[in-house]
């Protein structure tokens, strides 16, 4: 192992060394629009359920529709890989053209100068209208900008919602899902207790809990999202460095330690948890609507599978934003990166992002997209009310930081949130581990 | 890297020592650096170079895309004095390699010496000995990480079976290593047990016979006639376990889902190395931890050489 890994650092550092600069032009004209064919490159990581069919769909129809711009899709499976691999072939002045990409993986990619200037394309003549850009979720277009200047573009976005298993809660005489978590709490418990005896309500085995806590990421950032229901903040005003480890931070991850404590909620891991929803052997679970086609998979005639808004915290109800967005590499020729903007504009379109958010779950990016779904979609297909839901909260919807470190500190949060829930450390103790790693990486990065 | 021909190449470079370089092996040396250069240009390009690289890098602070920053010896420092995750690493590679080499070296002993034996069925026992070996790491690790489901996992409900409470496995702080180091022995012991085998079968059986004839018990045969004559292989096996051991990466990985584990207690230096390398973009503190490693593992195999004289016996 350890040579392999030697290798690749050092044939990193070699072609780092022949590495080029940018190429982008900037002009305060309007850019005429593109005339040159091109041939664009996009990686991405939509691998899995029916990712992938639809942005190879997606690709097909851009691709047949005009003849300018060709896009070759580069699947690179999971995240992790993707940037990885995108960190590696900016390093060897490689890049491809645009990627899907993190605003904290933008932020890194931006210190480095390796981003286009995308404000030339959104203004050229084939660009984006005043109405297209107000037409996109203002919370995903904010998302999308660095140090207040727009460097990507919103794609699959998705946020968090509660998926119940509606005849358990009815049998467990429950006629609606928790709206905030001291409900969920309630809920819980009951949902653990009760003697389930119908098919769609009984796991096989007879075993059930309330909800689960898996170790996984997701759980990380849906504390965040309680911390700040709760009335707390993650990071200070000048994000230099973190405010979490106060009564909101600890009150949050405290429940779930209480409730995986008391056998109310199933301490798990990875994944686990769809399976344990679709199992029957949990009630609910708090997760993304990114994994909507993972967990219908997971569920299948099982039973109705139900979602709902995220219970509100003790001072609001709101959830955090996930999903990436377009980045584009200003390694890339002028035509190139122009090309790879009109694949952006064709891929965030009113139909593509329809067509995305009905087969995979993710958010439409744009409101005229939602309020088509209304009538075409959300009422009439059985998924459709499903998937509004997280429409539904995203004017509530926040961003995480947008620093290039905090992906690193989320990792290292939830391995001292699972301490805490696994009773290792106490909610301070756990927390101002969390704080005082985090803290070194902001301020040494 | 089969024992039996290190203990002929000894035999050969004895025997080479001894005639010394002809007047036709200077002639034809030109020839033999010509037929190496391929191999040569390899080793130097990808094994060479790289090493030194590595060593010149973990004196930077850099992140594979901007420009080094240089550091001198203070990701050593930091690495040494203040990173209580390292530190944790190294303890728990060092768990993994006492939990792994030892009890697998003796598996797989007792395994060889079994079927060494003329029993019916032996080859199809040693074929399938073998086989967790050539299956892929990253394959078999998903199924066991089923068998280690500490709900509704196969090596719970078998606890189970003989009245012994089940445990966490993956999701365990405590267990999670004890998982990692029982499928690793599942994965290696069966390749243990072929060299072991090979080493078995070059112990001529005369001399098993003539202590037979003397009165020896199969015990005192065992101990007093075949593990001395074994001891060259045993010392083999010892050799590539200790670094297969310590190395440990992919197992990891996968039974931790890329996160180190709860209260990461399945971190070890191999993959601490490839976290703030390829998850994190430290190129400069990997470098100065592969450094460290590369040291530890010196420092291992060298004591290991050393020692080797007084245990090892060649015939």
């Amino acid at each position: 192992m350890r040579w392999q890994e030697i290798a690749a650092l050092a044939a990193l550092l070699v072609i780092a060394c022949g590495g080029g600069s940018s190429t982008t032009t900037s002009s305060a004209e309007q850019l005429p629009a593109l005339k040159n064919p091109v041939t664009i490159t996009f990686w991405h990581a939509m691998h899995g359920g029916s990712q992938k069919p639809t942005i190879t769909q997606l690709a097909d129809q851009f691709n047949s529709s005009q003849s300018l711009v060709k896009v070759n899709l580069v699947d690179q499976v999971d995240y992790p890989t993707l940037l990885s691999k995108t960190v590696a072939s900016i390093a060897a002045g490689q890049p491809p053209t645009a990627a899907q990409c993190y605003t904290g993986w933008a932020d890194q990619y931006n210190k480095k100068k390796a981003l286009a200037d995308i404000t030339q394309f959104i203004n050229a003549k084939d660009g984006f209208s005043q109405g297209d850009l107000k037409d996109f979720f203002a919370p995903m277009l904010n998302d999308g900008k660095l140090n207040g200047k727009q460097y990507t573009i919103p794609f699959n976005k998705s946020v968090y919602v509660l998926y119940y298993n509606e005849e358990m809660f009815k049998e467990a005489g429950l006629p609606a899902p928790p709206k905030n978590w001291d409900e969920f709490v309630t809920d819980a418990k009951k949902l653990a207790t009760y003697n389930f005896t119908s098919p769609q309500t009984r796991s096989q085995d007879g075993k059930h809990w309330g909800t689960d806590f898996s170790q996984n990421q997701s759980y990380e950032n849906l504390w965040e999202s309680q911390v700040v229901e709760n009335g707390g903040t993650l990071v200070n005003g000048d994000k230099t460095k973190t405010a979490f480890n106060s009564s909101a931070g600890r009150q949050s991850i405290q429940m779930w330690a209480d409730l995986v404590k008391s056998g109310v909620a199933h301490r798990v891991s990875g994944f686990d948890d769809e399976a344990d929803l679709g199992s029957k052997h949990i009630g609910m679970m708090v997760n993304t609507i990114a994994g909507y086609s993972f967990v219908k998979k997971s569920v299948g005639d099982g039973f109705m599978l139900k979602t709902a808004l995220v219970p509100a915290g003790t001072k609001s109800q709101g959830v955090e934003m996930a999903g990436t967005n377009v980045c584009t590499f200003s390694k890339a020729t002028p035509d190139e990166q122009h090309g790879a903007f009109l694949w952006t504009k064709f891929l965030t379109s009113k139909q593509s992002t329809e067509l995305w958010s009905e087969k995979t779950g993710y958010m439409p990016v744009r409101q005229s997209a939602a309020q088509d779904m209304k009538t075409t979609f959300y009422n009439s297909n059985p998924d459709g009310p499903n998937i509004q839901t997280a429409v539904t909260q995203l004017p509530r919807a926040f961003s995480g930081p947008p620093l290039a470190v905090w992906d690193e500190s989320m990792s290292d949060i939830l391995i001292e949130l699972v301490n805490i829930v696994d009773g290792k450390k106490s909610d301070s103790q756990g927390l101002s581990d969390a704080a005082k790693k985090a803290d070194d990486l902001l301020a040494n990065g | 890297m089969e024992p039996l021909s290190s203990v002929s190449d000894r035999s050969l470079l004895r025997t080479a020592a001894r005639s010394g370089p002809g007047r036709s092996a200077v002639a034809a040396g030109w020839q033999g650096y010509a037929f190496l250069t391929p191999a040569l240009f390899i080793l130097v390009a990808f094994l060479l170079i790289p090493t030194i690289w590595v060593f010149g890098i973990s004196l930077f602070k850099w992140d594979f895309i901007g420009d080094p920053e240089f550091l001198g010896l203070r990701n050593f420092v930091r690495l040494l004095t203040e990173d209580e995750l390292f530190r944790k690493a190294v303890f728990q590679t060092l768990y993994f390699v006492v939990g792994t080499v030892p009890t697998g070296m003796a598996l797989s002993l007792l395994l060889a010496v079994l079927l060494n034996a003329r029993l019916p069925g032996r080859g199809l026992f040693r074929a399938l000995l073998f086989s967790p070996y050539v299956m892929p790491v990253i394959a078999t690790t998903v199924i066991w990480q089923w068998i280690f489901n500490p709900d509704y996992g196969v090596m719970n409900a078998l606890l189970n079976a003989f009245q012994i409470p089940g445990v966490g496995w993956v999701r365990s702080a405590d267990w999670i290593m004890p998982a990692i180091i029982i499928y690793s022995l599942w994965h290696f012991t069966g390749y243990n047990t072929v060299i072991f085998l090979a080493g078995l079968a070059n112990i001529p059986p005369e001399l098993e016979e003539a202590a037979h004839v003397d009165g020896a018990g199969a015990w005192s045969t065992f101990w007093k006639v075949t593990w001395p004559l074994l001891s060259p292989t045993t010392y083999f096996v010892l050799f590539i376990s200790m670094i297969g051991s310590f190395k440990v990466f992919v197992q990891v990985y996968q039974f931790t889902l890329g996160t180190g584990g709860p209260d990461r207690a399945a971190e070890t230096i191999g993959f601490y190395l490839y976290q703030e390398a390829f998850q994190h973009f430290r190129a400069g503190y990997a470098s100065a931890i592969s450094v460290i490693f590369f040291l530890i593992i010196v420092v291992v195999t060298g004591a290991q050489m050393r020692f080797a004289s007084r245990w090892v016996f060649y015939r």
